[in-house]
């Protein structure tokens, strides 16, 4: 079976094939021996076929897997071919600039206004989360294109809050 | 004794321990997301206490009084923080003829406020930093203090706070001229223009002595910690004993703890809060009436159980040891693991728990609040549990808490361990030469960003993700866009 992965703002071609009680996969030109059990409830042990052993923390969300094995994590995207082509055609249109709120939490004060010019690292809100406050930065020179949030407004994890151009 | 447990997290469950130990049921109150909290799990019994917010469940006297009085509960252990030095709680307790365990109401009134509990302090010959009590009216009255007192000192606005309205002086000749800004600052923030100063202690350590005293009148000091270690006003690393106290001066610094105790009638488990220049001058900071977070690192120690010990007090039994019972045995070293990230500046870092593995072995005790599986919650401080390592000299304790922070694990979160193994690494710290700016310094030239993944992990990563993906699509059809199986679980179930 045929898929995409995306990982690090790259595409690369994967696949799956069944082999004996473990897998082959291929990711771009390479083969791989693989076989993967499940630990417990988000540990996984992946075993290579020199026998290396790796114990990974796994957690997926729709198409999006985050890996935790060796003190880092990887994210990557696996989706069928078809899905990318379209997901390439969305990352294209969008503008980029959306600044979305890194935690779960409670929009304190909203500290631009719509149309205002801003610089990289200045203060668009400020987010309590935990007893804390938390100012939520401008990742970019730009302009604020639109506000998602009031002030007052709980947030998710990941919600859009303010747009820059 | 049935006993309610006023807190939630970490702290609720070490009382729950305590109170098993002396046989006692136990009731946790929850707030709505801590429904299935693990001190919850841990209790007998768990009442309700209201949504969310504090301020409408854990903080709400009624609220806790009430699901006290339907258990049946004798007793309520309010932790630390929350309502813990709330004098009206304990007297509604008090009131309601339940037993407060802690301390009567009276001394939580005199050291609340801090101009009271200095001068109480002070009438028992407590040492308290020098500093004029009064607000000044005149420039003459502060050069006289900065004269008698010596340079350098800090002059503040009486009616500041937030880190206006104050300056540091270090010479005579920038007196003058910082009184009058102070003086105008605290006009046009605080439309109060009186002033006060202060002594100002350079490199100062934060030590602070544990005091346990009964209803009978007997008062003993358990040693001092040192809290030097702290982000935002905020310890995050706790010693027992301070690497700079020998035993001459634990004795005298124990002496004035139990002075500054005796002096509030005190009872139940208390902390002197000091502060220690570079010459060994201490002086009188405050006094806390509760349970400490970091209480831990002085039972190891010391060797005794402060929360059982605060349990009989509250009872009216008599202390179960005298001062000459005790001794230091050996050090211990305590991390206060919080749900922040310390690669984005410390920002809180709540959610799901995947996967945690507590470390264990020689030497380690946990004082956890967490499981894998619980989702750590928006609403409360980030604090997750504390992580104690006990040795036979410092290096040990110091060496265990490395070990043990390697073999930490949490998941899904990012907690503040790999801050933790930076100090533990510390030349610095390791030399115990620190004060209370340590931190700050450290935090400011370190790069806590995760090293990024090698190639070869990046491609065990996208094997394993395709292989899920591959039994995925073969098990389920599922949507390809599917969020959670929950989710999808549930729609099916909604179309049938």
């Amino acid at each position: 079976m045929k898929f995409i992965a995306r990982e690090g703002g790259r595409e690369l071609p994967v696949e799956v094939l069944r082999h004996g009680s473990g897998y082959r996969v291929r990711i771009g030109d390479r083969w791989m021996e693989a076989d993967l059990v499940r630990a417990g409830a988000f540990v996984r042990s992946l075993r290579l076929e020199d026998g290396t052993q790796l114990s990974l923390i796994h957690h997926t969300s729709g198409n999006a897997h985050e890996i935790t094995l060796g003190g880092t994590t990887v994210h990557v995207e696996i989706v069928d071919p078809l899905a990318a082509r379209r997901r390439r055609r969305e990352d294209e249109m969008s503008s980029g600039g959306a600044v979305n709120a890194p935690m779960p939490g409670r929009v304190v004060r909203v500290l631009v206004a719509q149309g205002e010019t801003v610089r990289k690292g200045a203060g668009l809100l400020i987010l309590e989360a935990m007893k804390m406050e938390n100012e939520i930065q401008a990742p970019t020179d730009g302009v604020v294109e639109e506000l998602f949030v009031a002030p007052g407004q709980t947030v998710e994890a990941g919600a859009e809050l303010v747009r820059i151009a | 004794m049935k006993v309610l447990i006023a807190n939630r997290g970490e702290i609720a469950v070490r009382v729950i321990r305590a109170c098993r130990e002396l046989g006692y049921p136990t009731v946790a109150v929850y707030s709505e997301p801590d429904r299935s909290a693990l001190h919850v799990i841990s209790a007998d019994e768990a009442m309700p206490v209201g949504p969310a917010p504090s301020r409408e469940s854990y903080l709400r006297i009624d609220r806790i009084l009430d699901p006290a009085q339907k258990t049946g509960a004798g007793a309520i252990h309010p932790g630390y923080g929350f309502l813990a030095e709330n004098a009206e709680f304990a007297r509604a307790c008090r009131d309601a003829g339940i037993v407060f365990i802690g301390h009567s109401p009276e001394p939580i009134d005199a050291m609340g406020s801090k101009t009271e509990s200095r001068r109480r302090m002070q009438a028992a010959g407590v040492p308290v930093v020098p500093g004029l009590t009064e607000a000044v009216k005149s420039f003459d009255e502060i050069e006289a203090f900065a004269r008698e007192a010596g340079f350098p000192i800090m002059i503040k606005a009486s009616a500041g706070g937030g880190g206006k309205g104050l300056r540091f002086v270090e010479r005579a000749e920038d007196l003058r001229s910082a009184f009058e800004r102070v003086s105008s600052e605290a006009e046009s923030f605080f439309s109060d223009g009186a002033v006060y100063a202060e002594k100002f202690i350079t490199r100062p350590r934060h030590i602070e002595v544990q005091v346990v005293g009964d209803q009978h009148g007997n008062i003993v000091h358990v040693g001092e910690r040192e809290c030097t270690l702290q982000r935002r006003h905020q310890k995050v690393v706790e010693e027992c004993p301070s690497p700079v106290v020998d035993a001459q001066l634990r004795e005298q610094l124990g002496a004035m703890a139990v002075r500054a105790a005796a002096a509030v009638n005190y009872y139940s488990t208390g902390t002197i809060e000091c502060l220690m220049g570079p010459d060994r001058q201490f002086y009188f900071l405050e006094m806390n009436t509760r349970l400490q977070v970091e209480h831990p690192v002085t039972e190891l120690v010391w060797g005794v159980d402060l929360v059982k010990e605060q349990l009989r007090i509250a009872q009216g039994e008599k202390l179960s040891f005298r001062q000459e019972d005790l001794a230091p045995n050996g050090h211990a070293i305590e991390c206060r693991v919080y749900a922040e990230d310390p690669a984005r500046k410390f920002a809180p870092s709540p959610g799901l728990i995947r996967y945690i593995e507590l470390p264990q072995g020689p030497g380690i005790r946990n004082d956890n609040g967490v499981y894998a599986g619980y989702t750590v919650p928006v609403f409360y401080d980030p604090m997750l549990s504390k992580l104690i390592a006990h040795g036979n000299s410092r290096d040990e304790a110091i060496a265990r808490m490395r070990r043990a922070l390697t073999e930490y694990r949490v998941e899904g979160i990012m907690t503040t361990i790999p801050f933790f193994t930076l100090i533990m690494n510390d030349p610095e710290f390791c030399a115990a030469d620190f004060d209370t700016g340590f931190i700050d310094r450290l935090v400011a030239e370190t790069d806590f960003t995760r090293a990024a993944a090698g190639e070869e992990q990046v491609d065990a990563a996208i094997a394993a993700a395709a292989i899920l993906a591959f039994e995925e699509s073969q098990n389920v059809q599922l949507p390809v866009d599917a969020d959670s199986r929950w989710r999808t679980a549930a729609r099916a179930e909604a179309l049938r």
